[in-house]
């Protein structure tokens, strides 16, 4: 690769091919996650590691263009994965863990949310872009601080416990947790933005008219992801080989007509209506797996091909993350970080507690929800939209910190799944 | 928002058809020699593309280029994965000597005429037009395997080891056709308007050997720790990327770079029969999405294809009449071959198509008439050679299931008997090839 790249013995295009690029990432990021899981570190590290070293701001074996070049294939995965994450949900098995679940998601929510915002209201003094706003500007900007801090990201949470075959209540608790927080975390951001729209500009007042709107848009994607799920029951018949790959067809449709149909209605209508993509998919697998038998033959085809989804998904995450956002906003990335774990800790322990869970549990959750990735850069994406003013700045601060959130939580994820030992467990 | 239903209908289509074509359900021969031998796929592709609804359009065909790439090498190195020289030394030499024999004949007979042929027609400089004469004898070298089987779910025969005779012949010729392919692109690999270069080419040839060998090393590397089925799988999706990637980065070619991978991992890696078994599984989607490809990119114009088109069977059908008929004479097996056996050998699919996408993928400009000829020539050959290779068994040799029931004294014996009937001693794969 190298030759071809640097070398070029045969003066040919600088452009690389994309399937070159994808064909060099999944055997070199599987090659690196394997030399890191001999160090007890999980794989998914690896991929990631892989597609940062080998990309644009390292050994440079592909540019920034031919990652872009990747992007639907980013699409694919996250519906894949969300299918899987779906299918994982048992209501049989989480009917007796609700408790826990429910104290967990309130109280990482609120805790992480107001730790992580009242942090950066007290340190707003010495970042330079929040020194020109009033008290109810430098709230509004650290809300939206809290708000992303308390996203998650269950594709590594799927990928690390499909990697060490976990299974038990810490991990179902945990993989739970993460799901309902995607959905939690799409109203609740709708409302901290749009209060901080408010409190930044000073003008308009306040109503929470887009809140049935919001429920529409859950409603909604929950009502076609029961429906795709229907259609996926049906063809887990009809289908044998190429069924995941018909499946991940299917889910990356969704996600693009999603996409094109709130487009659609935005741009003819002026109706705000976006339909939750990975909503719809995780739906979707939930209904194959609570509303009929078929629910462990879905997971186990769907398990048949998940390795290089997951080896092509995290070498591009990692071959996108913009080391020039780290280097500029590293430090303050840092804070974030740290506040956000300890808050983690304590809303988990505090949680746990709450809810009579084992020691075992309560003391580890809060490892298990480190990892941040596609979710909140897709809510960071959304800020800059809505708030140009501030994307910039505080953007290239939370890249940095999901960054850091992307290396370390699948790394403290490993280590708690074999620390309560649920990990290897799910030989299937 | 069109790609979007392009990939719907593709989807739709390929998932189907593998269900539908190439399968082992009786259906009257006139009925699959016409429908379900791969040609439909062609026609819908035609529907599709410009010629037709223009949902696959230019914009869209162009998007779908990393999996042509991926789809070619995938093709090429499922073929190179059936050439395991300890499996084929087991075989009598006759197979090999006349199926080279027919090969070479048909590879001769038509790059001479089409070279005469384009001279006429077109005003390129000579080595293109010998390329593009080379490109073309190499596709119509080979034979796909759809109407033998077509022909033994409808019959049973009474002289089997010739039926085996053919089903051998067509399974190996791909690999010389494969062969002359990678000569044919020798002749000019700089791109069309380049002097030919006899340094080049040779420069060209070790390349494409090395583009091959060093995946399938990194395969055999990585398949020599412990592994789990989903591993093995990303080795070989992996590798194959890398493999089509890397030979279509310098303009090579991806079909060539995998049958060389393929040889290599069929020679010296241990796993390689479960490779062949993971590969063959994604064989027909694949093979569907390139007849659809093919079918949306053609520009039919009437005229002068209509007429090279013509030359092009007519001559494909001498040169394997003539062939098959001197090299069963020089290496004479020890059981009858009629005369015309070549005529049975007339059957165009799956391979020659491929090798036309990857010269259009690499030669656009002029690969474009090159689809005219291959899509009808596919055409007409899938239509009459069921009937071509029936003519090859006495009447009394060949028994109709349609017209005498078959007794049935064990259901699990007779559906083994069937099944062999049906594959026979087959290298490997394919009715679509």
């Amino acid at each position: 690769m190298a030759l071809v790249v640097y070398a070029n013995p045969f003066g040919l295009p600088e452009t690389v091919s994309p399937t070159l690029v994808l064909g060099f990432m999944l055997l070199a990021a599987y090659c690196i996650g394997f030399i890191l899981e001999q160090f007890g570190l999980p794989r998914i590290t690896g991929y990631i590691f892989a597609g940062l070293f080998l990309g644009p701001y390292f050994l440079n074996f592909y540019s920034n263009e031919a990652v872009k070049s990747l992007g639907f294939l980013n699409s694919l995965a996250l519906a894949f994965i969300a299918f899987c994450a779906g299918g994982e949900l048992q209501v049989g098995n989480l009917k007796n863990k609700l408790k826990s679940i429910l104290f967990l998601v309130a109280g990482q929510t609120i805790v992480v949310f107001l730790g992580v915002t009242l942090v950066v209201v007290a340190i707003s003094g010495f970042i330079p872009f929040m020194q020109g706003y009033d008290i109810a500007g430098k709230i509004a900007i650290s809300s939206i601080f809290g708000v992303i801090a308390v996203a998650r990201s269950p594709s590594s949470t799927i990928a690390v416990i499909s990697e060490t075959k976990a299974e038990g209540d810490y991990t179902d608790i945990v993989l739970s947790v993460t799901i309902a927080k995607d959905v939690v975390i799409i109203v609740f951001f709708a409302v901290v933005i749009s209060i901080s729209e408010v409190l930044l500009r000073g003008q308009g007042s306040f109503s929470l008219f887009f809140l049935p709107g919001l429920l529409l848009e859950i409603t909604a994607a929950f009502v076609l992801g029961f429906l795709l799920g229907k259609l996926i029951i049906f063809l887990i018949d009809k289908v044998k080989i190429e069924f995941p790959v018909v499946i991940t067809a299917v889910g990356f449709l969704v996600i693009k007509f999603s996409h094109l149909f709130g487009d659609y209605l935005n741009d003819i209508h002026n109706i705000h209506l976006n339909l939750e993509p990975l909503l719809i998919c995780m739906a979707a697998g939930f209904t194959v797996q609570n509303f009929s038998t078929y629910g462990h033959t879905f997971l186990d085809r769907m398990d048949n091909v998940s390795l290089p989804i997951y080896i092509g998904f995290f070498a591009i995450t990692g071959a996108s993350i913009n080391v020039d956002f780290l280097k500029t906003a590293w430090f303050l990335g840092l804070i974030i970080v740290i506040v956000r774990t300890v808050m983690l800790y304590a809303a988990s322990y505090i949680s746990g507690r709450l809810s009579c869970d084992p020691p075992r549990i309560y003391k580890n959750t809060w490892l298990g929800f480190i990892t941040q990735a596609g979710v909140s850069l897709g809510l960071l994406a959304e800020v800059a939209r809505r708030l140009p003013e501030i994307g910039i700045p505080i953007q290239t601060i939370l890249i940095a910190a999901i960054t850091l959130n992307q290396v370390i939580g699948p790394v403290a994820f490993k280590y708690a799944l074999f620390k309560v030992g649920e990990a290897g467990i799910n030989k299937k | 928002m069109k790609l979007l239903l392009a990939i719907v209908i593709i989807l739709v289509v390929t998932v189907l058809g593998s269900r539908l074509t190439f399968l082992n359900r009786r259906l009257s021969m006139g009925f699959r020699s016409l429908l379900l031998t791969g040609t439909e796929y062609i026609f819908i592709g035609v529907l599709l593309g410009g010629m037709g609804l223009n949902v696959l359009d230019t914009d869209a065909i162009a998007k779908m280029e990393p999996f042509l790439v991926f789809g070619l090498c995938w093709i090429g190195f499922l073929f190179g994965l059936q050439f395991k020289v300890r499996q084929l030394k087991k075989l009598p030499g006759f197979y090999f000597t006349i199926s080279a024999g027919q090969a070479l004949a048909t590879f001769l007979f038509v790059s001479a005429a089409m070279y005469v042929v384009f001279q006429y027609y077109f005003d390129l400089p000579e080595t293109v037009l010998l390329m593009v004469a080379v490109t073309l004898g190499s596709a119509a070298s080979c034979t796909a395997q759809s109407s033998l089987g077509i022909v033994s779910k409808n019959y049973r025969f009474g002289n089997r080891r010739l039926l085996d005779l053919m089903r051998y012949v067509s399974g190996i010729d791909g690999f010389y056709a494969l062969v002359f392919f990678a000569l044919a692109l020798g002749i000019l690999p700089g791109g069309e308007t380049a002097p030919f270069d006899l340094y080049a080419s040779l420069k060209w040839f070790f390349a494409s050997l090395a583009m091959g060998i060093i995946p399938a090393l990194i395969l055999i590397s990585l398949s020599r720790v412990r592994f789990s089925s989903q591993e093995f799988f990303v080795f070989l999706i992996g590798t194959v990327m890398f493999c089509g990637g890397l030979s279509y980065q310098i303009r090579y070619s991806p079909l060539i770079a995998g049958l060389v991978c393929g040889l290599v991992t069929a020679n010296f890696c241990r796993h390689h029969l479960r490779a062949l078994s993971e590969v063959l599984q994604a064989e027909k989607p694949i093979y569907i999405i390139l007849l659809l490809l093919l079918g949306a990119s053609w520009n039919f114009k009437l005229g002068f294809s209509l007429i090279i088109t013509g030359v092009y069977f007519l001559v494909r059908v001498l040169g394997k009449f003539t062939g098959t008929f001197a090299a069963s004479r020089v290496f004479k097996p020890d059981f009858h071959v009629p005369a015309g056996l070549g005529l049975g050998l007339i059957s165009e699919g799956g391979l020659a198509v491929a090798i036309i996408i990857n010269f259009k993928l690499l030669y656009p400009a002029i690969g474009d008439s090159l689809i005219t000829v291959i899509i009808l020539a596919v055409f007409l050959n899938e239509l009459l050679s069921p009937w071509l290779i029936l003519f090859q068994f006495e009447k009394k040799e060949r028994v109709s299931i349609h017209t005498r029931p078959i007794p049935v004294y064990n259901k699990k014996e007779h559906k083994e008997k069937e099944k062999e009937q049906t594959h026979g001693p087959d290298t490997g794969s394919t009715e679509g090839r």
